[in-house]
């Protein structure tokens, strides 16, 4: 499917509408116009079905994923093994990687398995895998 | 073949995607001002009947800790609108019924049951929202088939003759989409029970005793489809918008506020559809749930010289109206407002012996509508429409706004 979103013009900081249309001398860009990049494409693929939340500690710290960052969430791509997830966990929404060993599932916080949660019998719902974190520098 | 989809329990569905600790737990949800529940989730279906003021099920509520939320059409509307595009993405033929139901058609599509079951899982896990599906030769049918999917695997399809006899042997006469409980009873009367007995029944009986809607049921029972899809929506007859108040009030000041807010509202909505209104009717209304002795429903139907649909000239005959109609001494609870004969915009017809000034408030109105898109809703109003209303709409159980404002995004832990 062909995925492009339409970023609407911002009418107060782009007062023209087509700054390319010449009243004399025609542009000789006119033939050469693509569309210009926007990071809300290559971020969001299903804009239907992308969920975003907010990383409030610094626990992901070894997938760079810190506090203040926002995580992109696409329902449409599905879980499995490895997948950093947004999951509900008794009470709390957690960012983790989920570990699936046999039909058990794991929530850890780096590549080993050290001071990882077993969900075994625990109230755990995945919410979907995240896709991208986005960090402000400042 | 025709297939109609909801979503289960929509509204309790919505709180719970974004606050799990709901799931298992009986939910309700509440009207505009927190007034009666419109929508229970399963569990809470065997505790509080559909519509129970909340007042007076407030103790019920408490003692089985029913969770309890007011309804939240920011967050209905958007997570509505995500449900329905990934049906879409399944079929070019779809008509959205309500916010929680569509129609699809399903020609030429072969395995059925497959095809139901793709889609159903696909909307699920894209959107975290449980639907079902009916599908069936005709709409009624297919509404026949959702609803007894809900206690099947969420789908049903109904391909054969001989599967539709057998289903609707067992379906109530009542339960029959568009068989309202006046002829509900008839039918009852003259031993007809089930869906079956009412299409055995010879059509001329049909005809004469149930007019050409009745006709048209007992043809959908048949399969032969009857109602076809909508894929254009029609045009609007007529708009309302009525809206309680937080609490009563006798204070005429606060009931223009309430009258020009709510018909700027509605001005508003008619420039979104294109639409003039020829005709504006303002209606009070009084608490009938207290002080039984003091109730009042004066309304007044305002004819207009000329369709209309800026804010500035609406809100003016509308005032005009409520000045006429307002008693004093009683409590109010209610406004309506609602804009009849609707006609296009483009179809105005102007007076041929006066001349129209009103262009520059449909210039304003216009800018208005540009500003708010931009600023968001209600940043630029009519003085006459007051700020920070006493009267505005109550809330107390508002859950966050997770899908429409960065400040309300779920933190993670």
């Amino acid at each position: 499917m062909i995925r492009q979103i339409e970023i609407p013009r911002n009418e107060t900081l782009d007062t023209i509408e087509d700054p390319g249309r010449t009243s004399g001398f025609v542009s000789p860009a006119e033939d050469y116009i693509q569309r210009r990049l926007h990071i809300a494409n290559l971020i969001v693929g299903d804009p239907t079905n992308t969920f975003y939340f907010k990383v409030d500690n610094d626990q992901m710290r070894f997938f760079n994923i810190v506090k203040g960052a926002i995580a992109v969430v696409d329902k449409s791509v599905s879980v499995t093994h490895g997948s950093i997830i947004v999951c509900y966990l008794e009470n709390e929404w957690l960012i983790r990687k989920l570990c699936k060993r046999g039909d058990k599932s794991f929530l850890c916080i780096n590549n080993s398995m050290e001071a990882c949660i077993d969900v075994t019998g625990k109230q755990f719902d995945v919410f979907g895998a995240v896709c991208w974190v986005c960090l402000p520098t400042r | 073949m025709v297939g109609l989809i909801d979503c289960n329990n929509f509204y309790a569905s919505c709180e719970r995607l974004f606050q799990p600790k709901y799931k298992g737990v009986p939910v309700v949800v509440l009207s505009n001002n927190d007034g009666c529940v419109i929508a229970r989730s399963n569990e809470a279906k065997e505790i509080i009947p559909m519509g129970a003021p909340y007042f007076q099920y407030r103790e019920i509520i408490e003692q089985h800790g029913v969770a309890v939320f007011s309804s939240h059409y920011e967050l209905y509307g958007d997570i509505s609108a995500r449900v329905m595009n990934n049906i879409a993405r399944f079929t070019p033929e779809m008509e959205v019924y309500s916010i929680d139901e569509c129609f699809i058609g399903l020609k030429g599509i072969g395995k059925l049951e497959a095809y139901s079951e793709r889609l159903r899982n696909e909307v699920i896990q894209n959107t975290g929202i449980p639907i079902s599906i009916g599908v069936a030769p005709s709409r009624v049918l297919a509404k026949v088939a959702n609803k007894l999917s809900k206690k099947a695997k969420g789908f049903m399809v109904l391909d054969s003759p001989e599967k539709i006899e057998q289903i609707l042997s067992e379906y109530p006469v009542e339960d029959i989409w568009g068989v309202g409980r006046q002829h509900a009873l008839r039918l009852q009367k003259i031993g007809v029970k089930t869906a079956k007995q009412f299409r055995e029944l010879p059509i001329e009986w049909v005809q004469k005793n149930m007019s050409i809607v009745g006709v048209r049921l007992w043809r959908e029972l048949w399969g032969q489809s009857c109602l076809p899809l909508k894929m254009i929506a029609d045009p609007k007859k007529n708009l309302t918008t009525s809206r309680g108040f937080g609490r009563t009030t006798d204070s005429y000041e606060e009931l223009v506020e309430a009258t020009a807010s709510y018909t700027a509202r509605l001005a508003q909505k008619l420039r979104r559809e294109k639409l003039c209104c020829k005709i504006i009717s303002v209606r009070l209304l009084t608490n009938r749930f207290i002080d039984e002795s003091r109730q009042v429903y004066p309304s007044i139907t305002i004819p207009l010289p000329i369709p209309l649909n800026n804010s500035v000239e609406m809100v003016r005959h509308a005032l005009w109206g409520l000045g006429k109609i307002f008693l004093k001494g009683y409590k109010y609870q209610k406004v309506e407002i609602m804009a009849l004969c609707l006609i296009p915009e483009a179809e105005v017809q102007f007076s041929l012996f006066n001349e129209y000034e009103g262009n520059r408030f449909n210039k304003i109105s216009s800018l208005m509508d540009r500003l708010n898109r931009h600023y968001g809703a209600g940043s630029l109003r009519l003085g006459s429409e007051g700020h920070n209303p006493k009267w505005n709409l109550r809330r107390d159980f508002l859950s966050p706004n997770f899908t429409t404002n960065w400040n309300d995004i779920i933190k993670l832990g």
